[in-house]
């Protein structure tokens, strides 16, 4: 009896997996014109991408940057590039490929809700949070979003599923992708080293090792290849980051402070502190999944809010929440 | 225990309803972009008619043959669309540029009589008169304009501009410049 009824209960949750990503897809498709309305941004991002479906190069002389445009690091433009050149180097295409990542990414996040608290209803009421208008303003922006949702996405379902140095990979990949990610990425190393012997988890799994020492062999060779990109155009770096720097500084830093995505990671922040530190006994068998996705949920609102731009609101007010609350509900209801 | 459990998921359910409710009221407008807003036919229209009319205005200066280089700057946003809708081989020996904040051209390029700035206005501009924004001058001297086109409800518009001293050399010696 109980055997059919968890059944029922996976199939359920199944068809709401699916739902769940065409739904976030049926919406960003009807929205995508207003939803936001098409801005420079989208230029500014998706002319690189379109020059290397065009010419295989990362330097857009459609942007008077023959030697190439350092707001970001490539990865986005290789990444939409390579699929610009696959199907059709068109914005309409664009579109497309951001609302079905971003779908995806929505379907991985609700697989692992499910590992995380172990329960179907409570992964499917925290899944809600994520059918939401951030993310639907994620999916609809020709920006690197979409592409860090499915990569953040990917990395707490390898998390859950043990693969540690897979999911390190691709948060480190995903600063290739945007630097938003970096303290997610710090921190997230930083509580996987606290919590655990990585050299204990290969002898556990080594067949899962050998495809992971790949990717992060493959995300290594990048980072090396985008640092030396940076190093041999240095100037032009330093151009870029100083007039990034600048726009920066000039959003108004108090009002960063008190806004909504701020107020939800200082309760966040001290709401996990707290029952960290009353629940201590109980969550010493279990520290080695939730600390370092705590870290890392924790790290990525950090510098979403810090950058305060409506761009990164999917972390702030989505993706963090969404995957905040699985956490604490996997802490309180440790045995 | 199971009754703790059951009381911190129920606490925890309440919380993620009554977040995914304040999340869809607080967040329905984003940046000035309103979700399910009721002029999303109209702004497809609007994207697809102004890049028309753009592609339409560019390739009428491009027909000449003559070698010219269209400059958007960095408010533009319809020049991803134009080149989905039509490919770069479509402006014959036009060389279309945008620059962005770090990668401007080089003042010479204005003195250039090849060059043919656009300019164009948005919806985030609706606060300022269109005269403001569609207009371009270098050196207190106000280019001259080629042609222009808004849309029927403002949101969307372009511009392109020509030194008025190019169009006074092709007419000293009888050959666009």
């Amino acid at each position: 009896m109980i055997g059919s009824r968890s059944r029922i209960s996976s199939f359920l949750y199944g068809i709401f997996t699916i739902v769940a990503a065409i739904a976030v897809l049926i919406i960003a498709r009807s929205v995508r014109m207003t939803f936001p309305n098409p801005w420079n941004d989208e230029a500014r991002f998706y002319l690189p991408s379109w020059n290397f479906a065009q010419s295989g190069s990362l330097s857009p002389d459609i942007l008077n940057a023959p030697q190439g445009i350092y707001w970001v690091p490539d990865g986005f433009y290789v990444w939409m590039g390579t699929l610009l050149t696959l199907f059709s180097p068109s914005i309409y295409v664009a579109q497309l490929i951001g609302e079905i990542s971003v779908a995806i990414s929505i379907s991985i996040f609700v697989r692992a809700f499910l590992k995380i608290t172990e329960s179907t209803v409570m992964a499917a009421i925290f899944s809600l949070i994520l059918i939401s208008p951030p993310v639907i303003f994620a999916a609809n922006m020709v920006r690197m979003e979409a592409l860090l949702c499915l990569l953040f996405a990917t990395t707490v379902w390898l998390h859950t599923n043990r693969a540690y140095l897979a999911a390190a990979s691709l948060l480190l990949l995903s600063i290739l992708v945007h630097p938003a990610f970096t303290f997610a990425f710090i921190a997230y190393v930083a509580a996987l080293a606290a919590t655990g012997n990585y050299w204990t988890d290969i002898s556990q799994q080594p067949w899962k090792t050998t495809a992971e020492r790949i990717l992060f062999l493959f995300v290594l060779l990048a980072l090396f290849a985008e640092l030396a990109r940076i190093a041999h155009h240095f100037h032009l770096f330093q151009q870029h980051m100083s007039y990034q720097a600048a726009r920066k500084i000039s959003i108004n830093r108090s009002k960063v402070f008190d806004k909504p995505q701020a107020i939800l990671f200082y309760l966040e922040t001290i709401t996990t502190v707290a029952a960290l530190k009353i629940l201590k006994p109980k969550i010493a068998l279990e520290r080695r999944l939730i600390l370092p996705l705590i870290a890392a949920t924790l790290g990525m609102q950090a510098y979403a809010f810090l950058g305060g731009e409506t761009a990164y609101d999917v972390y702030s007010l989505s993706i963090g929440p969404s995957l905040w609350l699985c956490l604490v509900y996997r802490i309180t209801t440790l045995s | 225990m199971g009754d703790n459990r059951t009381l911190h998921g129920k606490l925890l359910a309440t919380v993620a309803l009554l977040y995914c409710i304040v999340q869809w009221v607080g967040a329905r407008s984003m940046e000035g972009n309103k979700i399910f807003s009721p002029r999303e036919q109209e702004a497809r229209r609007n994207i697809e008619i102004s890049t028309e009319q753009l592609l339409h205005s560019i390739k009428e200066i491009c027909a000449s043959g003559l070698e010219r280089r269209i400059v958007f700057d960095d408010n533009d946003v319809i020049l991803p669309y134009a080149l989905s809708m039509t490919g770069e081989s479509a402006f014959n020996r036009c060389k279309l540029v945008r620059e962005t904040n770090v990668t401007l051209l080089p003042e010479a390029s204005n003195e250039d009589c090849r060059t043919i700035r656009v300019r164009e206005y948005t919806y985030v501009m609706r606060e300022i008169p269109v005269s403001r924004i569609l207009r371009f001058q270098t050196h207190n001297e106000p280019w001259k304009e080629i042609s222009r086109w808004i849309s029927p409800d403002n949101d969307l518009g372009f511009a392109l501009f020509r030194r008025p001293a190019c169009f006074d050399k092709e007419a000293t010696s009888g050959v666009p410049k």
